[in-house]
């Protein structure tokens, strides 16, 4: 066992929470957050998503552009092992709940138990650093992925939200789809699928966080006896092409629509931001500002959806929100409305008279408010807090100081950040139409 | 964590389970009533009409506000079919006191909140005001209507629809959306005034309030609730069939979606309960990612993405959902039957009983861990006056042998298949077909 391995400790005395970061000797990041729960999870991740397709690689040391879709198809593959099994297999019978997700900057594979967490934790780092792909298996998964592709294609709420992303990125990889599509799925080979394998795979692009009722001991034990004692000290970099340097601060295309079936028309309209901070703090700094300010605009309880309301512009779900990460960063407001053009009309009407009068300080408060209640909420959760970290992990900021962020921001940041932020030209919106509409 | 049990008033119960575990409580208020046609179409309503302003935050903005106010409590108001009954409940999720600053007292403000929804509505010359009603039958006549745009979920909804065809008292969506644009004010604020006002208000608390606290509290606030009538809850029960029906549905979408729908003939019971031993059998079938349909529709023949299943205990109703190509739906669908009919011949292994077993038993003790599901697991059993905490439905279900499975496998039958059948011609099959 692994005791003299160095641990820093990161604690909230107002979140009464606190989690230990050990750097194992294999190159991978261990987190273990305690939580008095009946449920354990561990998470196991990369900091490798959809995005990342234009690499140099560590096969062969050359730039490479991959298709579209392989890391979520990495992900799929990965749970077939070289005797054959399947580790959901394995996780059930430890009575463990496996899954494993692809987002456009991370895959996680993740396990939930109440029993046996030893058993299943081992099998988590067992299969995740043990690939075994052939040509039979990557084609069997084909027909798997592809409806799963034609399940999301179907889905109205999934394609206005893409096709936000299509109207405000010109070439950033987000605009397309985390899964690929039929077409570029099947360009996928084991080949390929192994060098996007060793170049990301690697324990130091990697975390492991566990979230539970479950000793320092005992995890760093397991790590010990699957991961390696020792990793290479002089690895060279992942390189990745950073796309938001090819990307004008102008939204792409401001209107984009698509027929679909759905009953009534959708909307989602982003406000792009190109100004994205290189330090993880700032991010972080700015994402607390930003989710502030959206909420000081768009709240329920604020002048703009009431009045939406008021006026039968809009369905009562509209969501918002702020998404920041190390290439990308933008506003989105998404609904259902019978005018989505009369929408995005109002709330450029109403953003125009808030930069005229001023935002609110009362606003400010109540929104600083709002942000505060749901961050502590989620600790709740050893699902939330073990995904909420790795992603503060995968954006290089960390997670338990984000409520210091918070009550940071100040008012008159918050006003700054507003005169750079939802602007006419950033603007880009796509509409789902529902079929009849188009055939007039 | 088991719930106590007190009574706060001759209208109000009070269930609580006092812990500090979470950081967010949870309070729920239920008023149960029977189920009828016209019951559901005004309780169908209500929920949105109440959150649309109260005597003393008279708009949904001043309401919306006074939320907001107390540290983002999400108030969530909704209609429930259980059964044969019906519920009108609320559920407020709420920041724990101890993370808010001294005095800003958030678990007295909600129920102070709630009482003001649930007692004092917005009334206008005595009626709900009409032009909020008016938005909110807009709103439920879309919400309907939008239940298209989720093909998988409509697909389960039309296959539940048509296993209910001939009972008066289950509306499809369509009667529904036609009844629903016929009430008015006067007639929806009687709806309220006589049959929710007067029923038994069950109120369930888990957090870090004492008993004495929440009482105290409920006590000072819904002091006018008056229960005239008790409403006895109509026990489930399983629903017999009327003969297969099969229904085909065109849209133009590119993934087809088969929901089927069998009779299983055993509900939850106060006695002779045998549920539990629908649960493993169901998770043997389709609600694991072990499962047989998972194994062998989705991974053996590659045929979806997702084939699941899923059993409702309160009517005995065990439904599949599938997404394929469309060309691919008669092979999926005896795929699903020939998964069945294994474990009606008892084909089942050592290794599927046992993962059954350990991961409903995972889900059981998870339970523990969520106020929510602590708050439907116990309040529902106490809807039906069920005993039997956590522990001891993990022991039944312990207790449950493959013999008693594949006996209970032989008397589900296959009542009706719904299936969208996907029109939209996908750029890959153009491209093929060239």
């Amino acid at each position: 066992m692994n005791n003299s391995l160095p641990c820093t400790r990161i604690r909230s005395t107002r979140l009464k929470e606190e989690y230990r970061l050990y750097h194992h000797p294999s190159g991978l990041d261990i987190y273990v957050f305690p939580k008095e729960m009946t449920n354990t999870y561990a998470l196991f991740g990369t900091k490798y998503g959809s995005i990342h397709n234009t690499f140099f690689s560590a096969t062969t040391g050359e730039m490479v552009t991959v298709p579209d879709g392989i890391a979520h198809f990495l992900e799929h593959k990965l749970f077939t092992c070289e005797d054959g099994s399947d580790a959901f297999e394995r996780f059930s019978d430890y009575g463990a709940d496996a899954n494993a997700y692809t987002s456009f900057n991370k895959t996680c594979y993740l396990f939930s138990c109440t029993d046996r967490f030893e058993d299943s934790l081992k099998e988590l780092l067992e299969f995740v650093t043990h690939p075994y792909f052939t040509p039979e298996s990557v084609e069997s998964e084909v027909g798997i992925i592809s409806e799963e592709i034609r399940m999301y294609d179907d889905n109205p709420s999934d394609r206005c939200f893409y096709g936000m992303l299509e109207a405000m990125y010109q070439f950033h990889s987000i605009r397309r789809n985390i899964c690929g599509s039929v077409e570029s799925i099947s360009q996928i080979t084991a080949d390929l699928l192994y060098q996007c394998y060793h170049t990301f795979y690697r324990l130091s692009n990697m975390a492991l966080v566990v979230c539970g009722n479950v000793s320092d001991e005992t995890v760093l034990r397991i790590a010990d006896q699957v991961l390696p004692s020792s990793h290479a000290e002089a690895e060279a970099p992942i390189q990745c092409f950073n796309e938001n340097e090819q990307e004008r601060r102008q939204a792409f295309q401001p209107y984009v629509e698509y027929s679909m079936q759905v009953s009534k028309p959708i909307f989602n309209i982003g406000f792009k931001d190109t100004e994205i901070p290189a330090e993880g703090a700032q991010r972080q700094r700015k994402d607390a500002a930003m989710s502030i300010l959206n909420e000081m605009l768009f709240s329920r309880a604020g002048e703009l959806y009431n009045f939406l309301i008021e006026t039968d512009l809009i369905s009562p779900a509209l969501s918002y929100g702020y998404s920041i990460s190390e290439t990308t960063a933008y506003n989105s407001v998404a609904g259902e409305s019978d005018d989505p053009q009369a929408v995005l009309k109002e709330i450029q009407n109403y953003l125009q008279k808030v930069r005229k009068s001023g935002l609110s300080q009362e606003a400010f408060e109540l929104g600083k408010r709002v942000m505060y209640a749901e961050f502590v909420k989620s600790f709740d959760s050893t699902e939330s807090i073990a995904n909420n970290l790795f992603a503060f992990v995968c954006e290089d900021s960390e997670l338990l100081s984000y409520l210091d962020t918070l009550e940071q921001v100040t008012f008159d940041e918050v006003c700054e950040l507003f005169q750079s932020a939802f602007l006419p030209e950033t603007t880009a919106m796509c509409v789902v139409l529902p079929l009849e509409n188009t055939a007039k | 964590m088991i719930p106590k049990k007190v009574t706060v008033t001759d209208g109000v119960t009070l269930s609580y389970i006092r812990t500090n575990k979470f950081k967010t409580g949870i309070l729920t208020f239920t008023v149960p009533f029977s189920l009828n046609r016209e019951n559901l179409v005004y309780n169908t309503l209500l929920p949105g009409v109440l959150r649309r302003g109260t005597r003393r935050y008279p708009s949904m903005a001043a309401l919306n506000r006074r939320l907001d106010e107390l540290y983002a409590t999400c108030v969530e108001l909704r209609s429930q079919r259980i059964g044969k009954n019906l519920t009108l409940s609320l559920t407020a999720e709420l920041l724990d006191d101890s993370y808010a600053p001294p005095g800003a007292k958030i678990l007295e403000g909600v129920v102070e909140l709630v009482a003001e929804i649930l007692l004092h509505p917005d009334l206008e010359g005595g009626f709900f005001r009409v032009k909020p009603l008016e938005q909110e039958i807009r709103f439920a006549v879309d919400s309907i209507r939008g239940e298209i745009n989720n093909t998988r979920a409509y697909a389960a909804i039309r296959c539940a629809e048509l296993m209910h065809r001939d009972d008066p008292d289950y509306p499809t969506l369509t009667e529904l959306e036609a009844q629903i644009q016929k009430v008015d004010a006067p007639s929806l604020t009687r709806y309220y005034q006589n049959t929710v006002l007067p029923s038994h208000l069950q109120v369930f608390y888990v957090g870090s309030a004492s008993i004495e606290q929440v009482s105290l509290l409920l006590n000072t606030y819904f002091s006018s609730w008056q229960c005239k009538k008790v409403y006895m809850p109509v026990l489930p029960m399983a629903e017999k069939s009327t003969g297969f029906l099969r229904v085909n549905e065109p849209m133009p979408v590119s993934q087809g979606k088969l929901a089927m729908g069998f009779r299983t003939g055993v509900c939850v019971s106060p006695n002779n309960d045998r549920s539990h031993v629908m649960l493993v059998l169901n998770e043997i079938f389709g609600a694991s990612p072990v499962s047989k349909l998972f194994m062998n529709v989705r991974e053996r023949m590659s045929l979806c993405y997702y084939c699941s299943s899923a059993y409702n205990r309160y009517n005995g109703i065990l439904t599949v959902s599938c997404g394929i190509d469309s060309k691919n739906e008669a092979v999926a669908r005896q795929a699903i039957l020939d998964q069945l009919h294994d474990i009606q011949k008892g084909q089942i292994s050592d290794a599927e009983f046992c993962a059954a077993l350990v991961s409903l038993e995972n889900s059981y003790r998870a339970i523990d861990d969520n106020p929510i599901e602590l708050q439907t697991f116990y309040g529902n059993r106490e809807f039906f006056g069920l005993s039997g905490s956590i522990d001891e439905c993990r022991d039944k279900l312990r207790s449950v042998t493959k013999e008693q499975i594949v006996s209970l496998a032989g008397q589900i039958e296959l009542d009706t298949v719904f299936f969208i059948e996907g029109t939209k011609v996908c750029a890959e099959q153009e491209a093929d077909d060239e």
